[in-house]
């Protein structure tokens, strides 16, 4: 790996899995798990506030937004059982999916550059099992160790500008970087006298994007946020720079609408397609990729005091279809989330909670659940 | 080379999938393929004679089957005392030269697990001394005659003890000790049936000793001289070999065709060269593989009698172009290299006996993955030997690469291919 590489890694999505036995799983398939790059906010919204949110790196005008520097930080971890019929294994996913710095420039801050590394997709999994094999006039019992490492993590520096109060504009660019490290170790028993097998790989990925997006507010309780991504190539190549295949970053478009309903409270509905297909020429199976919708719901409204502290409320509905199936079979996913934010220093920092609910489906009687815990830091140096 | 590459392509054909176990219905990656391949992947071998390097064997063989085998030992005294000190003189007094030696014998420690005697024996001991150039066997083998007899002793089967001496008649030293002062001595077995004993040699922890006392006087203390050679001349290696060392008269047979040797006096060294397809040795994991050798039946003197044959890994590279030389740097596979295998990876020996017929299979499975490791110093060789290499009359054979189908080096190797579907 090479430094940039590793320091990128290092600053986007960190993800720690832990073998178990298991029968595989319906959300890491393919080129992986699309985290939504949602910050732990909106995803307590069901990612409706995406496109209105500056720590979410989706639309850079929302940094014309922030008027001030910050730095974000976020822990998923997940928990996930995935059910066959007849078998239900679980597994816990550990990730860092987002980080995010922005920094305000000049004295009236109207200019805001913003710098993200992203977990675009988490290729990050790892599974067991045991079997009786025949080889030859031979059987031999063996356990299988099967791992992946690591994912395609969206490195995004983009500039977004204040043009009045109620309207902001930005502009982004995108490098797609990142790698996986692909482990097979299968294991004999010692009466076999196989030796270990160990294959590996290492791919790498190397792709870039540019975005731009809106952010305006027509009313002041109505705010809308539209972005676009235009995906460039994206290639997968061995760590000795062999390509593998090609295909592109896919397109993007989102919306979010947030209104203001109540005092205190306000209701927000988001959209986004991903044009997934794009990397359809990158998978040995091209048709386990589908276009898809993401949709969310969200409400957000003034907590109680806690600690003497102001607190935020946040409620979310989504359902979207994961880019990667099982073969042909399509994969839904609907989610649930509450969540909470405690603001500190008058509101210049905040933590935020949310708790997702996931239950993700296929053909076949194929489902896995999650529980989601996400953690977010923002300070405002 | 391309008859080489034709015959693993050919040979290689009976590869096949033999276990592939499906992945279950979720995983997210391709299920792991166990291939099994059997090839004729020998494309040179040879057999490598006089193995050990003259006078390094640790023991000396002494032994006489008919017109099968004939090996007796040669030790040399070079050095030996000519005077004395009686006893009651003062240490500082004049040294006596020795007039009439006493209690002369040649002490010898005997292997007694790996000697073989069924009826009494004799040992005759001959003055082999000559200014010819005695370390050639055909100038030797004369020496053994009547004149020259300067010692015997006859043992019962039951005499044979780890320690025995051989008495030498004091009148056939002290000519020597007048002359060159040096005694070379020459041990040959004879008895109405085969007998074969090993004795320690200076090579080994056991070396003969030349036993004799200054005078007939009681309490006077006795010489014992180990084995030393004075020549050749400025050579103190090659000095130190001939010290003492084993005179084959009659050795293994010749090898017929299409048989490689192992073992045997002198000994021999079979050396194969693999040329093993890139794409199971070099990309994919062996997970085991398995060395094939076919025996001849070999019904030479003791064909029934154990012995270890151990697989070695040459070291040497390709810059040693000298066969013996070559071969000589072949190691076992021991230390922090083995370590990293499990056991069941590498067959250190395997016991056969020289009259087997059976297929012999030696565990090759840790050489292969040093072979991809170590690609560019490890030659893709592999050299046999036994244990007691140079003292061991067990005499095993092998078919070659030139034997029919079936008889002849085979390797069996499964394999998980790698590097199969990388992407998604």
């Amino acid at each position: 790996m090479n430094s940039r590489a590793f320091l990128l890694l290092a600053l986007g999505a960190v993800v720690i899995v832990r073998p178990v036995g298991a029968q595989g799983n319906l959300s890491s398939q393919g080129y992986g798990f699309p985290s939504g790059q949602q910050s732990t906010r909106v995803r307590g919204t069901g990612g409706a506030l995406g496109e209105l949110d500056p720590a979410s790196p989706l639309n850079p005008a929302s940094l014309g937004a922030v008027g001030r520097s910050i730095i974000y930080l976020q822990y998923d971890p997940e928990f996930r059982t995935t059910n066959i019929p007849g078998v239900a294994t679980g597994t816990t996913v550990f990730r860092f999916p987002l980080f995010a710095a922005a920094l305000s420039l000049g004295s009236t801050s109207r200019g805001v550059l913003g710098i993200a590394a992203s977990s675009f997709l988490d290729r990050t999994w790892a599974i067991s099992d045991s079997a009786l094999q025949t080889v030859g006039t031979d059987t031999a019992t063996y356990r299988q160790v099967q791992s992946s490492s690591g994912g395609i993590t969206d490195v995004r520096l983009a500039f977004g500008w204040r043009f009045t109060e109620s309207f902001k504009a930005g502009i982004g660019v995108h490098a797609y970087v990142g790698g996986n490290q692909l482990r097979t170790t299968r294991t004999f028993n010692d009466s076999s006298r196989y030796v270990p097998a160990n294959l590996g790989a290492n791919l790498r990925y190397w792709g870039k994007a540019v975005s731009i997006g809106v952010e305006w507010e027509p009313y002041s309780r109505l705010a809308l946020g539209a972005s676009y991504r235009a995906g460039g190539e994206l290639d997968v190549s061995l760590a000795d720079s062999t390509k593998l295949k090609s295909g592109h970053v896919p397109d993007r478009f989102g919306f979010s609408v947030r209104g203001d309903i109540a005092k205190g409270t306000q209701l927000s509905f988001g959209a986004t397609w991903n044009k997934w297909t794009a990397m359809s020429p990158m998978l040995s199976n091209p048709a386990a990729t589908q276009d898809a919708w993401d949709l969310g719901l969200g409400v957000e409204t003034s907590g109680p005091v806690a600690f003497g502290l102001p607190t935020v409320i946040r409620g979310g509905l989504a359902s979207r279809t994961l880019p990667f199936g099982v073969g042909s079979l399509g994969v839904r996913e609907a989610n649930a989330a509450l969540g909470f934010g405690l603001l500190l220093g008058g509101g210049r920092s905040a933590i935020d909670f949310t708790l997702q609910r996931s239950q993700r489906t296929a053909s076949g009687g194929l489902s896995e659940s999650a529980w989601t815990a996400s953690f977010g830091l923002i300070v405002s140096p | 080379m391309w008859a080489a590459i034709a015959i693993v392509a050919l040979v290689g054909c009976n590869e096949k999938e033999v276990g592939s176990q499906s992945c279950p219905i979720l995983c997210p990656e391709q299920s792991v393929t166990v291939k099994d391949t059997t090839l004729d992947a020998v494309v040179s071998d040879t057999t490598i004679d006089n193995f050990p390097t003259f006078g390094a064997a640790a023991q000396l063989v002494i032994a006489r089957a008919g017109d099968t085998l004939d090996s007796r030992g040669i030790i040399r005294f070079d050095s030996i005392a000519t005077d004395f000190l009686p006893v009651g003189y003062p240490v500082d007094s004049a040294r006596r030269p020795i007039t009439n030696p006493d209690s002369v014998n040649l002490l010898l420690r005997v292997d007694t697990l790996h000697s073989r005697v069924s009826a009494s024996f004799t040992l005759d001991l001959f003055d082999v001394d000559t200014l010819v150039a005695d370390s050639i066997t055909a100038a030797l083998i004369p020496l053994f005659r009547a004149d020259r007899l300067i010692g015997s002793r006859t043992f019962a089967p039951g005499q044979l003890l780890d320690t025995i001496r051989v008495p030498i008649a004091s009148a056939a030293l002290l000519p020597r000790l007048n002359t060159n002062a040096r005694l070379r001595i020459g041990v040959r077995i004879t008895s109405a049936q085969s007998a074969m004993i090993r004795v320690g040699g200076s090579e080994g922890a056991a070396p003969p000793n030349l036993n004799y006392k200054g005078a007939p006087d009681s309490g006077l203390a006795p010489f014992a001289f180990l084995p030393h050679s004075n020549t050749p001349p400025r050579f103190a290696s090659a000095q130190s070999a001939f010290a003492d060392f084993s005179l084959i008269v009659i050795g293994v047979s010749p090898l017929a065709p299409q048989t490689l040797g192992v073992g045997g006096l002198p000994a021999r060294r079979p050396v194969l060269r693999f040329n093993l397809p890139t794409n199971i040795v070099d990309s994919s994991e062996v997970i085991r593989a398995t060395l094939m050798l076919t025996q001849v039946p070999n019904y030479s003197y003791r064909n029934t009698d154990p012995v270890g044959v151990y697989p070695l890994v040459l070291v040497a590279t390709s810059y040693v172009t000298d066969p013996f030389r070559s071969a000589s740097l072949a190691i076992p596979m021991i230390g922090g290299v083995r370590a990293r295998y499990p056991k069941y990876a590498f067959t250190d020996s395997v016991s056969m006996f020289p009259a087997g017929s059976s297929v012999q299979s030696f565990e090759v499975t840790a050489l292969l993955r040093e072979w991809r490791l170590n690609g560019s110093f490890l030659q893709r060789v592999m050299v046999f030997r036994v244990a007691d290499e140079g003292f061991d009359v067990a005499d095993i054979r092998f078919y070659n690469r030139a034997a029919p189908v079936g008889l002849r080096p085979r390797i069996r190797i499964l394999y998980v291919p790698g590097n199969g579907r990388l992407t998604p």
